[in-house]
Order: structure tokens, then C-alpha cells, then sequence
């Protein structure tokens, strides 16, 4: 059979110490185990001694009488719980100082029984335990009178000395019982004051803490005090800013639109909503999209946005009617510092229609103009042709035949010139009608080259042609196309004095392009801008004439004739003294591109 | 001699085409505008007419029109003889039944009586546009 040992040693601490065993901890409990073990073992040999035998082991019972002290006193040593010590040291106390003694030496006539209580009796007196000094001097008093019973023998009732035992027994285990709930309240006062005395090292350290915590509250709500006054500065200072860049947008005659990227409108001005026709009191959320549909029919408002705010680049768009009038937009999108992302994009709105008015009725002064000289210009023409058959006699005059003919010349030119004028003018007002048809470059330049074989041989130029054979047919007005080209041919001409005229064309991508080379003058790079211009001649002067017989309309006109037949024009490269080299450029027959002509048949 | 009713408003241009006409053997009836056009072609029944288009208190065009909706006189052979050289007055006058719209300023009037004559002679082929030649 397997014996728990432990177990057994463990129960009589167990049994003293209670409930309260498991708050110890092991090394604690294995010293008490032992202790209190050999404290129950004297105990209750102790006990037994007093039940069954007075007289005989007197310095056993002494032994064990110090043993019990002894082991109460390092019982306290160890735990200091006041309640369990207490009552343990009394119950040794009564066994040693009153049980014993008491049944034991007083009747014997031994001096000593008197000791114990009486250091009992001074100790608590000490303490100021009045219950103590009570219960001492009790017995004291009990063990006095048993001692004088035992010697004198003077009672003359028989009072058994173990009945005297009992009775200073039960009178200890009274104030013994009345001392324990003392010692349990100066305990309890004991671990008060402890509490009190570790309660006020926290609190003074918490009053500290407080302290330092006010400290920063004080700096903090300076601290805040000086942010808001800036902050209050700030605020001030954006919305004076804010306040005069709504003024400078509201006062601008264009109108004026910023836009999130999500299409909410953060700021318009009334310029805006006059040039396009909004009522005045549109509310900002709706101007946008008013502006869309008021727009849809001549121009995609929402993708242009959209697409510039993708690329990051600024557009323009012209010629786009809102009502009765054209407007002009410009759009650039917002950008943070350094952000690929647009914030939004802004909006200016221009109002071309006045503009345009005086642009049309420029033109259309110079179609009324051009047509009404026509009248008086046939009349002089017409009289010309006939002086001949009127005036016979006269015409064998050399002179006369000559002024005649200049007068024929002159005439013949302003017919010419207002013709110019006229071909312009439609074309401006695009009302010029093209024939557009897969043409054969090849027939059309040789056709064109024709006419100007005289003018070439008289002043000794050469003539190159180079024309892709295979080259494919391209979209465009055959006679338009002979237009341009006898324009850009005639001007190499002029220009050229000695070399060569090249005539070339090739196929490049999906287009063709012609080109006119000459050997001739040139033109300065700060001409060049202005070749395509109304009215330029290669020179900065308007003033200034290259050539007494031209009207300086020539490019002009073949720029706006190529472009309305979707093709474009340029000059590619000139160098002064060089030569230049025009090049223009159209679609392949066949394939469709941005078509521009204004009317096909 | 085959009747001609110029119907012109400025006074040089009739003059013009006068003299060139009777050279060359025209009989030539004058009018200065639309309605006096349409009077004139209603009682001389002319073997052509020669019709300008802008002129006072009727145009040509109109007249031309009304010629055209009135049986006596529909059958007339018609020229245009204008400056205007709009692609809708050409086409309107075409359709209208003008045999030929002649621009003055692009001929002599030698040449304008040399296409009479053709357009004379080759009544019965339908119509014809006289393109500008345009030149730099």
C-alpha cells in the first residue's frame, strides 16, 4: 500500500492555518509542515500528560512545554498573520503557563508556577492588552491559591486540584478566546496602518503625478492658445486671398470654369453664363452640365475634359456655336506640384461672335466688292475687244495698237485679281464646293507642268520629275488639286533664277505627298511663319513686294483648298539663298480620314 | 435676222453688248428689269433671251421664273448672262430651264455672242454651265 506521507505531514498545518493554507507558497508551507507537526505532537503528549499523569515526567513536561513556545514563536517568525499566531502562541500559553503549572506545580509546592504568568501578566500589561493583564492575573490568582491549597491545605471544601486545573483552564480559554479577537482587531489595525502607511506612498506619488500632469496641461492649453490665434490668422488671411480671386475671376470678361475631376463645379463667374446663355441664377451644381448640352451639337464638351485631364494637356476649340454665337474654349487641367494626376480642369470661355461677324463681313464686303467691280471691269474688257473692230484705220498706229494692249493687260489682271478675290472669299465662307474623286497624281502634275514648260525653258531652268510609279490614286478635286499645284510650281518658278524645279511625289503611310523643290532664293527662317498668311509676300514688310504681279493670296488660297480637301500643306525646308521646298500631303484614295471639305458632290 | 431681248439693268453693259450683237447681225430688243423683261417678251416674242440677274424691282431669276409659267412666252430660249457666280443661282437658274449661264467678266463679248450662237444652234441639247476658270 502506497502511503501519502505528505499528506500526513501536511495536516496539521492544514489543520491550524485553515482555509488560508493555500495563500502560502511551497517553501513557505514546507517550513510550517514540520513546525506545526512537531507543535501537534508536544500538544497532545502535552494534553495527555495532563489527562492521565501528574507527577511523574516533570522535565518532560518542562521539555515540552519549550518546544510549544518555541514552536509558536517561529510560527509567527514565519507567517505573520496576526489571527493564526495569536492563537496558536495562546494555546501554548495556556498549555504552558496555566494547564501545567497549575495542575501540575502548584499543588506540588513549586515556586516556578507562579513565573510564567506573571511575565505574561507584564507583557501584556506592556502592550496595553487590558484583557491580558485580566486573564493573567487570573491566573495567576488560581495558580496562587492552588499553591497555598497544595501547602496549606487551608480550603475546607475539597476542591480537587484537577478541578482547579479546569477552571483556570476554562478562565484562560476565555479571556484566551477574548484576547484572540483583540489580537485579530490589532491586527487588523496593524495591516491598516501598513495599508494607511503604503496608501500614503502611493498618493503622495499620485499627488506628484498630478502635479506634473497639471504642469502640462497648463503648457498644453497655452500651446493651444497660440495654434488657434494662428490658425484664426491663417483662416483670415486664405479667405482674404480667396475673396480677391473671386473678385478678379467674377470682374473677367471670359468666362471662367473650374471643375473637380468628378465633375463638381468649385467655381464659375457670370461672364460664363452670359457668353453661353445660361440664366444668371444656375445653381454651380448644374452649370456644367447645362453647359454640355448646350454645347452637344457642335462639340463634345464632356470628352474634350475628359481627355485633357487623361493627358495632362491643354486644348483649344474654336468655332463652336452655342446659340447664336461662336465661342472659343480653353481648357488646361490642375495639377499638384508634383502629382501625374489632374485635380480637375479650368475653363476659359471666349466669345468669338463678334469677332467672327467681322471676320465674315470682311469677307463677305470683299465677295459684294469683288462682284459689283465685275460689272464696270466687263464693260472696260468687253470695250477693249471691240476697238479693234471699230477703230480699223486706227490700229495700223503702232502706239495705239500698244496702248490698247496694255489697257487689254491691265484689264485682263483686275479681272483676274478680283477672281482671286472671289475663289478666296468662298473658300473662307466655305461655301466652295469640291468634286472630291480617287485622282492619278501622275496625269494631274504632268497636266499642270504643261502650262509652265515655256516659262521653265525661258529662264533656263531645269525640270525634274519623280513620281512613284505605282503610287495610289488619292482623294481630292482634280481641278482644285491643279490650283495648288500651279500655285507651288509658278512660285518656284518666280523664285528661281538659276538650278532646277523637282517635282516629286511618294507614298508615305496612308498618305501622299507631293513635293515642290526649287533651287531658288529662299525664305529667312522669320518669314517663314507668315508664308501661309493673307496677303504675305516672303517678306516682313506688307509693304514690301517680292513680285509687282502678285496679290500675295496665292498660298493662302491653296492652304485653305488643300486643308478643305482634308489634306495639309507646309513648307518643309527653305535655307536663303538655297532654295525651298513645299510639300503638301493627302489620304489615300479609299481610305477615310477627317474629311474637312465643306460640301461634296 | 434673229430677235435678241437683252434684258439688262446697267446702261454700259447694254451698250456693250448692243454694238457686239448688232455686229453681228442680231436684231436686239432692250429692257432695263424684270417686268419691263416680261412685257417686252410677251409682245415682241423674241427668238432669245439674254437675261441678267441682278437687276431693280425684279431679278432675273424671278423673271425667268414667270417667263417660264407663262405658255405664250415659255418656249423662249433663255441665257443667263451674270457676274454672280453663286453655285445656287447657277443651279436655280439651270433648273428653271436657262439653256446656258454665261459669267460676263470671263469673255469678251465677241465670245458671249460666239456662245449665243451655239447655244442657238444646239437648242434641243439641254443645258449647259459656263465654269469660271480661276486663275492665280
Amino acid at each position: 500500500m502506497h502511503l501519502n506521507t505528505d499528506a500526513i505531514f501536511s495536516l496539521p498545518a492544514k489543520l491550524i492555518l485553515g482555509l488560508k493554507w493555500r495563500q502560502l507558497d511551497d517553501a513557505t508551507f514546507k517550513r510550517l509542515k514540520f513546525l506545526c507537526f512537531a507543535f501537534v505532537i508536544a500538544f497532545v503528549y502535552a494534553s495527555s500528560l495532563f489527562l492521565n499523569d501528574w507527577g511523574r515526567n516533570s522535565n518532560l513536561a518542562i521539555g515540552l512545554d519549550l518546544l510549544i513556545v518555541l514552536c509558536a514563536v517561529l510560527f509567527s517568525l514565519i507567517i505573520r498573520w496576526s489571527k493564526v499566531y495569536l492563537l496558536v502562541f495562546h494555546l501554548s500559553v495556556i498549555v504552558v503557563a496555566v494547564v501545567i503549572p497549575t495542575g501540575y506545580f502548584a499543588p506540588t509546592g513549586n515556586r516556578t508556577v507562579f513565573l510564567a504568568p506573571l511575565v505574561l501578566l507584564v507583557a501584556y500589561f506592556l502592550l496595553g492588552r487590558i484583557w491580558g493583564v485580566f486573564w493573567t492575573a487570573a491566573t495567576l490568582f488560581a495558580n496562587l491559591v492552588a499553591y497555598e491549597i497544595g501547602r496549606q491545605g487551608i480550603l475546607s471544601f475539597p476542591v480537587s486540584d484537577q478541578s482547579l486545573a479546569y477552571s483556570s483552564l476554562a478562565l484562560g480559554m476565555i479571556s484566551a478566546l477574548l484576547f484572540i479577537y483583540e489580537g485579530a482587531n490589532i491586527s487588523n489595525e496593524h495591516r491598516i496602518a501598513e495599508r494607511d502607511k503604503r496608501l500614503q506612498v502611493v498618493n503622495t506619488e499620485l499627488n506628484q503625478e498630478l502635479a506634473k500632469r497639471y504642469k502640462l496641461t497648463l503648457q498644453l492649453s497655452v500651446e493651444k492658445e497660440s495654434v488657434e490665434r494662428q490658425v484664426k490668422l491663417r483662416t483670415h488671411q486664405l479667405q482674404e486671398e480667396q475673396a480677391r480671386l473671386q473678385a478678379s475671376i467674377a470682374t473677367l470678361k471670359l468666362g471662367f470654369l473650374m471643375t473637380l475631376q468628378d465633375g463638381t463645379v468649385i467655381t464659375h463667374n457670370p461672364a460664363l453664363l452670359r457668353i453661353c446663355e445660361l440664366p444668371s441664377d444656375t445653381p454651380a451644381h448644374l452649370v456644367l452640365s447645362q453647359l454640355r448640352s448646350k454645347m452637344q451639337k457642335s462639340y463634345d464638351l464632356q470628352g474634350a475634359i475628359t481627355k485633357c485631364m487623361a493627358s495632362g494637356q491643354p486644348f483649344e476649340a474654336s468655332d463652336i456655336t452655342v446659340g447664336d454665337k461662336f465661342i472659343r474654349i480653353l481648357g488646361s487641367a490642375i495639377h499638384l506640384k508634383d502629382s501625374a494626376e489632374a485635380l480637375g480642369v479650368v475653363l476659359l470661355i471666349e466669345d468669338m461672335t463678334a469677332a467672327k461677324l467681322l471676320e465674315r463681313s470682311e469677307s463677305e464686303f470683299v465677295s459684294i466688292a469683288s462682284h459689283e467691280l465685275r460689272t464696270p471691269m466687263t464693260i472696260i474688257q468687253g470695250n477693249l475687244s471691240l476697238m479693234e473692230d471699230k477703230y480699223p484705220e486706227k490700229f495700223t498706229d503702232k502706239e495705239f495698237r500698244h496702248t490698247i494692249n496694255v489697257l487689254k493687260i491691265s484689264s485682263a489682271r483686275m479681272i483676274m485679281i478680283v477672281n482671286q478675290f472671289l475663289n478666296m472669299t468662298k473658300l473662307e465662307q466655305k461655301k466652295a464646293t469640291f468634286n472630291l474623286d480617287a485622282i492619278d497624281i501622275v496625269q494631274t502634275v504632268n497636266e499642270t507642268l504643261i502650262s509652265f514648260q515655256p516659262m521653265i525653258d525661258a529662264k533656263n531652268l531645269q525640270l525634274k520629275v519623280e513620281i512613284s510609279p505605282r503610287l495610289p490614286k488619292v482623294k481630292a478635286d482634280a481641278g482644285r488639286l491643279q490650283e495648288v499645284l500651279s500655285n507651288l510650281v509658278g512660285n518656284a518658278i518666280k523664285y528661281t533664277e538659276n538650278g532646277y524645279i523637282e517635282v516629286s511625289a511618294s507614298h508615305e503611310g496612308n498618305h501622299i505627298t507631293i513635293r515642290i523643290k526649287d533651287t531658288g532664293k529662299g525664305i529667312a527662317a522669320k518669314n517663314q511663319e507668315l508664308l501661309f498668311h493673307k496677303f504675305q509676300q516672303a517678306t516682313d514688310n506688307i509693304f514690301t513686294r517680292d513680285d509687282s504681279h502678285s496679290t500675295g493670296l496665292g498660298l493662302y488660297i491653296s492652304k485653305l483648298l488643300v486643308e478643305q480637301m482634308g489634306g495639309s500643306i507646309a513648307l518643309e525646308r527653305s535655307m536663303p539663298n538655297e532654295g525651298s521646298t513645299f510639300s503638301i500631303t493627302f489620304p489615300e484614295a479609299g481610305l477615310q480620314t477627317m474629311s474637312r471639305a465643306p460640301a461634296m458632290k | 435676222m434673229i430677235k435678241v431681248l437683252l434684258v439688262e439693268d446697267d446702261d454700259l453693259i447694254q451698250e456693250l453688248y448692243e454694238t457686239v450683237l448688232k455686229l453681228r447681225n442680231f436684231e436686239v430688243e432692250l429692257a432695263n428689269d424684270g417686268i419691263e423683261g416680261l412685257e417686252k417678251a410677251r409682245a415682241l416674242k423674241p427668238d432669245v433671251v439674254l437675261l441678267d440677274v441682278m437687276m431693280p424691282k425684279m431679278n432675273g431669276l424671278e423673271m425667268l421664273e414667270k417667263l417660264k409659267s407663262d405658255p405664250e412666252i415659255k418656249n423662249i430660249p433663255v441665257i443667263m448672262l451674270s457676274n454672280i457666280a453663286d453655285e445656287n443661282h447657277i443651279r436655280a437658274a439651270l433648273n428653271q430651264g436657262a439653256l446656258k449661264y454665261i459669267i460676263k467678266s470671263e469673255h469678251v463679248p465677241m465670245e458671249v455672242v460666239g456662245l449665243v450662237e451655239e447655244v442657238l444652234a444646239n437648242h434641243q441639247k439641254g443645258p449647259q454651265i459656263d465654269k469660271p476658270l480661276l486663275t492665280d
